[in-house]
């Protein structure tokens, strides 16, 4: 079966500078699969060019069996698939149900000019919005805090209504950001749960970056190893680790 | 639950006293005092509706210093387009035929515009948008064949219907009706589009956090740029406005398109009643207190920093300020949404 997701050959040169060389692996549809590697292996910059906001020198990126490569972040949104950012990416003066609200755009379902003219059937969608942006709450936590402002929310709070809005967006794929960084050990495990059940619950795809080893150990079926803009291993996490090019990445080469 | 913003009933007192006042003074007065009360109020109704179409700019987040180009370019179109000597067509068109026209050909202008400039943001953004406004500028003054070069397009003539007089001191009450006409379609349609959830949510969405927005989906560009193209033809309007009432066009200095700015931020931005009291509210006020010209910049530029220091809301803020002053109660804000 052809991946969901498809990294072919992605290489990215800034100048002099090549940041990310022929790096290839696919993500099977129903997996998670997390990118790890020593700071400045090319993580981010994979991700942002998988999510649309850098451009690959050379290589492509698929998405059910689709080219993305190079399309603007919502495009390739709307194709289904969606990232969160590393520090916390909400809409600071509106509530935690608005910021979900707003996720849900995409799927739309109210035409502008029944909006326009105030139509009953306006109102029904927006209440069916209502009920379906208190799910992604739900699922993250977040519920009981719905109608308080996300800016004054805890830092953990608010990476976890980040994911809520891009759950709300619909994604085939979800694109986590280093999820728990920052965060509490009892946080952390809390979001393995969580993200379990995304894949559980909604059949969502998860491509994860993080750098806590245990939350990507646990959380992980399969994993990517770069460094130095090269991919060095990939397979289930116990190979992975105990893969000597990781350990020497790791843990530096006498 | 939903809860309606504070501001609206204030709001709704207001939009009847601004309406009424408009409406009934004009008749009401007679004499220098109606001449000089229409004089000042028929620019500050067009500065209305520039400072309104300005406003959809920054709904999206944006500042742009080239809308002042836009009234102008409506402006020449209406001017070359009925005047019947001088200009780069004479057409002697109606000048009620001039208006859809003009106001569709500052559209065709703003749309690349809007595309290339909208590509970057913030201060980059600025930037360009005050290199359109200079472009603008050289071109007026330079293609001297179609606009007249620096002495402009006089003898444009004054909208005509029926036997109503447009023109001169005795048809500038005829013609203050005429603008307070289309100032109020024009508010209305802008009012309708932004009380559409859809189009509020998003522009919030976009003007807050334009990367998050994007990354759920959300076609950043294109709805700025429609805000932009929008907001250019609704300033287009305004040229055409003023090339009838003053039966010319002329070069201006480019200081005065930034004056919707100052009504936007002075009057407050986050509401669609703020521009319009803020260009009633400040358009005026240099005659009133016997600014002299030339001064106007220092005098816009005051009200602009005090503004900004002790009411960053604008005067729309006030009274949600004073509501929040004089509350027994705990005044817990509602959220955003209507």
């Amino acid at each position: 079966m052809a991946p969901l997701l498809e990294v072919k050959e992605i290489t990215k040169r800034f100048g002099e500078l090549t940041v990310l060389s022929g790096i290839n692996f696919g993500v099977h549809k129903g997996e998670i699969v997390g990118i790890i590697g020593p700071n400045g292996a090319g993580k981010t910059t994979l991700f942002n060019i998988i999510s649309g906001y850098l451009k690959p020198t050379s290589g492509t990126v698929e998405l059910n069996g689709e080219s993305i490569t190079g399309k603007p972040t919502e495009d390739i949104a709307k194709c289904g698939l969606v990232r969160t950012f590393q520090k916390p990416n909400v809409w600071p003066a509106k509530t935690m149900l608005e910021n979900v609200r707003i996720g849900l755009h995409t799927r739309a379902r109210v035409k502008f000019i029944d909006a326009f003219l105030g139509l009953p059937k306006a109102k029904r969608a927006r209440e069916a919005e209502e009920v379906e942006a208190m799910e992604r709450l739900r699922l993250m936590g977040l519920n009981e805090m719905a109608m308080q402002k996300a800016a004054n929310q805890s830092y953990g709070r608010r990476k976890a209504l980040g994911i809520a809005i891009a759950l709300a967006a619909n994604p085939q794929v979800l694109l986590l950001d280093e999820p728990v960084t920052g965060m509490l050990d009892t946080e952390t495990r809390r979001m393995m749960d969580r993200i379990r059940k995304i894949r559980d619950e909604l059949g969502i795809t998860v491509l994860v970056v993080e750098r806590h080893m245990k939350f990507v150990m646990g959380l992980c079926e399969r994993i990517v190893a770069l460094d130095y803009g090269q991919k060095i291993a990939e397979g289930t996490p116990d190979y992975v680790t105990s893969h000597q090019e990781v350990i020497d990445a790791y843990m530096g080469v006498d | 639950m939903k809860e309606l913003p504070l501001k609206l009933t204030g709001t709704k007192i207001t939009v009847i006293v601004i309406i009424a006042v408009l409406f009934f003074v004009p008749i009401m007065l007679s004499g220098p005092l109606q001449l000089r009360f229409v004089d000042i109020l028929q620019m500050g109704m067009i500065w209305v509706i520039m400072a309104s179409s300005y406003r959809l700019i920054t709904m999206t987040g944006q500042l742009s210093l080239a809308h002042g180009a836009w009234m102008a370019i409506g402006g020449y179109v209406t001017a070359v387009l009925s005047t019947t000597s001088g200009g780069l067509v004479n057409y002697g068109w109606n000048w009620w035929a001039t208006i859809p026209i003009a106001i569709i050909v500052t559209g065709i202008c703003a749309l690349p515009i809007g595309l290339i400039c909208l590509r970057v943001k913030g201060l980059y953004f600025i930037f360009m948008t005050f290199g359109i406004a200079l472009l603008a500028q050289a071109i007026i003054t330079s293609w001297t064949s179609a606009t007249g070069g620096t002495d402009g397009i006089a003898s444009v003539p004054s909208p005509t219907l029926g036997s109503i007089n447009f023109s001169g001191s005795e048809g500038s009450t005829a013609y203050f009706y005429l603008t307070f006409a289309f100032m109020l379609i024009a508010l209305l349609v802008i009012w309708r589009v932004e009380s559409t959830r859809l189009i509020q949510l998003t522009d919030q969405a976009i003007r807050q956090n334009d990367n998050l927005a994007s990354s759920v989906g959300i076609r950043v560009a294109k709805y700025k740029v429609l805000n932009f193209t929008v907001s250019a033809m609704l300033a287009g309007l305004c040229g055409s406005l003023i090339a009838g009432y003053n039966n010319a066009v002329a070069p201006s200095s480019y200081l005065e398109g930034l004056l919707p700015i100052v009504y936007v931020i002075g009057g407050g931005r986050e509401v669609l009643i703020g521009p319009v009291v803020g260009a009633l509210a400040f358009s005026g006020l240099p005659e009133l207190f016997g600014i002299p010209t030339g001064y106007e910049p220092i005098f816009f530029a005051s009200i602009l920093i005090i503004i900004i220091t002790i009411l960053p809301g604008g005067l729309a803020s006030i009274p949600s300020i004073l509501r929040r002053r004089f509350s027994k109660k705990e005044v817990i804000m509602p959220s955003q949404w209507v």
